[in-house]
């Protein structure tokens, strides 16, 4: 600071640095961000409920289903007995479709709504490259995708272990894996969308609607065994013990995630805000 | 010989089109270093638009933009770095506080440590929220505009660009900013855009003028009222306004003669006649002469004459 208390331009360190720091400001600002907002109860408080839930309505399932034969006469049910494994498959399934769904319109928001509210005009007349926007906007994002899966799967694990007797933790880590490599891909894919398109709504309109494509793939065995929609089923046959073709499907995913990512950095440089 | 000063802002044939409509139209524009320059314009002129080009928001269609030397297009973080800039609607992160945001622009320039807790201090106590725990979300918009002001100057910038940065604010806010934009004469250079023609006569050494995408002056505040403004004018205060309009009508000195309660204000073709002219009927009318002063041109008047041939 001067004399007078004004600052001065040399206090200011050399550019490099400056900008390197600059992106990690902003990072830490997406972590204050996710602690500070309504951002920690979404994708983790879905989770949690999920793991909590999961196990204890597979449980419950069997015996709910012989309730209601029991008041129809003539209706016999009958059910093996739910093990660890249905717990987990009904974990990865609303994984698949709720958290999926969740994790898009979450995700389209991501640069829509600073663009709109106007905190990415303060941001980006600062030493903050739009590169380094969107790649702090991916990696916070990822970051809380996947503590968010890991707390809500060791809810589950927790919760299968009191309810039944087998835990069968390995399948399901391999299951979880793979889901994370697919979300993680349509999470770079919808911050792209949300790069591109003007508001949160068409963003989130367009990454249901890939995301609804490639479940129909999976009924093509050429291009789900060599695309990302390879991993939709995948998650179901690791925990089932089923051997299925991985290796194209997660590298394919792989790449078209770093693709996303700077697809969304190209769209953002061109779009004025 | 030193060299001349380097201009902070330099726009050359400077063009914006939004589909059909040319927001800015061939703009040349020097805002000379150390000086605060004043941007003046109807709604819709392009003012927006050439602040959020310079500031790196917006790309020009055609034609080139400088800041401090800089191409604005071609050496993004290195401008960014000497500039500060607020917006005329700045939107903030909620959820902080104002000295968390302000840590959080310092930290974007890179800045840390005492120095940035320095500054931090220093902002709050200009903006007038040293001590404002909240959180921004429940600020005033007077609030958030000073908190505006005080984030463009984390950087101790070398040029300042701001968006109507008085708009929002009440005339004691209005004077606070004013005075800190005089303040920074000579060390920063502010160029900022406002409607309220009085803060532009109050602190700017130059002005331009945008109408319609185009700039159709650009001279210092004297200058500008000198070469425009129609006509001189006296303000003349009698005790009989009505006899003493009635006794100089139609005199060929007279161009307009303009009543507002006890004083008359009249728009004279030639001041040195009308001069001896008005004491003289006051006397001639047997009135009493309470006042007789030359009266300004005002901003506001050479502003309505620009705009208006255009």
């Amino acid at each position: 600071m001067g004399a007078s208390g004004e600052p001065r331009v040399r206090d200011l360190p050399r550019l490099g640095r400056a900008v390197n720091r600059a992106f990690q400001t902003f990072l830490g600002k997406e972590a204050g961000e996710t602690f500070k907002t309504w951002r920690l109860w979404v994708l983790p408080g879905i989770l949690v409920f999920l793991g909590l839930s999961s196990p204890i309505l597979t449980r419950l399932t069997p015996a709910l289903l012989r309730a209601t034969a029991n008041s129809q006469p003539g209706v016999v049910i009958k059910l093996p007995p739910p093990t660890a494994v249905d717990s987990y498959v009904q974990f990865m399934g609303n994984l698949a479709q709720l958290v999926m769904i969740a994790l898009i319109i979450a995700a389209a928001a991501t640069i829509s709504t600073e663009v709109k509210s106007g905190t990415a005009a303060l941001v980006l007349t600062k030493p903050m490259s739009r590169a380094g926007f969107v790649v702090s906007k991916a990696a916070s994002q990822l970051g809380l995708l996947v503590a968010a899966t890991a707390l809500g799967a060791a809810v589950c694990v927790a919760t299968t272990v009191v309810l039944f007797d087998d835990a069968a933790i390995g399948p399901f880590v391999e299951a979880v894996a793979l889901w994370l490599v697919f979300a993680a891909m349509m999470l770079a894919l919808t911050i792209m969308l949300s790069a591109a398109m003007r508001g949160q709504a068409p963003a989130a309109g367009a990454g249901i609607g890939i995301w609804v494509a490639l479940l129909a793939l999976t009924g093509l065995p050429l291009i789900r065994d060599h695309s990302p929609a390879g991993l939709i089923a995948a998650n179901d046959a690791a925990l089932r013990h089923r051997d299925v073709a991985l290796l194209w499907p997660v590298a394919a995913s792989l790449v078209l995630g770093v693709v996303f990512v700077l697809g969304g950095i190209w769209f953002f440089r061109r779009r004025e805000l | 010989m030193s060299a001349p000063p380097r201009p902070a802002v330099e726009l050359g044939g400077l063009c914006k089109r939004y589909g059909s409509r040319l927001a800015l139209d061939d703009v040349d524009l020097v805002v000379p270093e150390g000086s605060i320059f004043g941007f003046l314009g109807p709604n819709g002129a392009g003012k927006t638009t050439t602040l959020r080009i310079l500031g790196g928001l917006a790309a020009p269609t055609a034609g080139s933009a400088r800041v401090l030397g800089h191409d604005v297009g071609a050496a993004t973080n290195e401008v960014r770095a000497l500039i500060g800039y607020l917006p005329d609607v700045p939107g903030f992160y909620k959820w902080m506080t104002a000295r968390e945001f302000l840590r959080f622009s310092g930290g974007l320039f890179g800045l840390a440590g005492a120095t940035l807790e320095v500054r931090v201090e220093a902002l709050l106590d200009l903006a007038g929220l040293t001590g404002v725990d909240a959180r921004i979300g429940g600020y005033s918009r007077g609030m958030k505009q000073r908190l505006g002001v005080a984030q463009a100057l984390i950087n101790a910038p070398r040029l300042l660009m701001l968006d109507e940065p008085t708009s929002a604010l009440d005339p004691i806010g209005r004077k606070e900013v004013l005075d800190m934009v005089a303040a920074l004469a000579g060390r920063t250079t502010v160029f900022f855009s406002t409607h309220i023609l009085a803060d532009v006569e109050r602190v700017c050494d130059g002005v331009a003028v945008l109408d319609r995408g185009r700039v159709i002056e650009q001279a210092g505040i004297d200058d500008l009222k000198r070469r425009h403004g129609r006509g001189q004018r006296l303000l003349v205060e009698v005790d009989d306004p009505a006899r003493f309009a009635q006794a100089v009508a139609g005199q060929p000195w007279l161009q307009l003669i303009e009543r507002n309660a006890d004083t008359l204000r009249l728009t004279v073709a030639d001041m040195a006649t009308a001069e001896r002219a008005v004491p003289a009927a006051v006397a001639a009318q047997g009135l009493a002469l309470r006042r007789l002063e030359a009266d300004e041109v005002s901003l506001e008047e050479v502003f309505v004459e620009l705009v208006g041939e255009g």
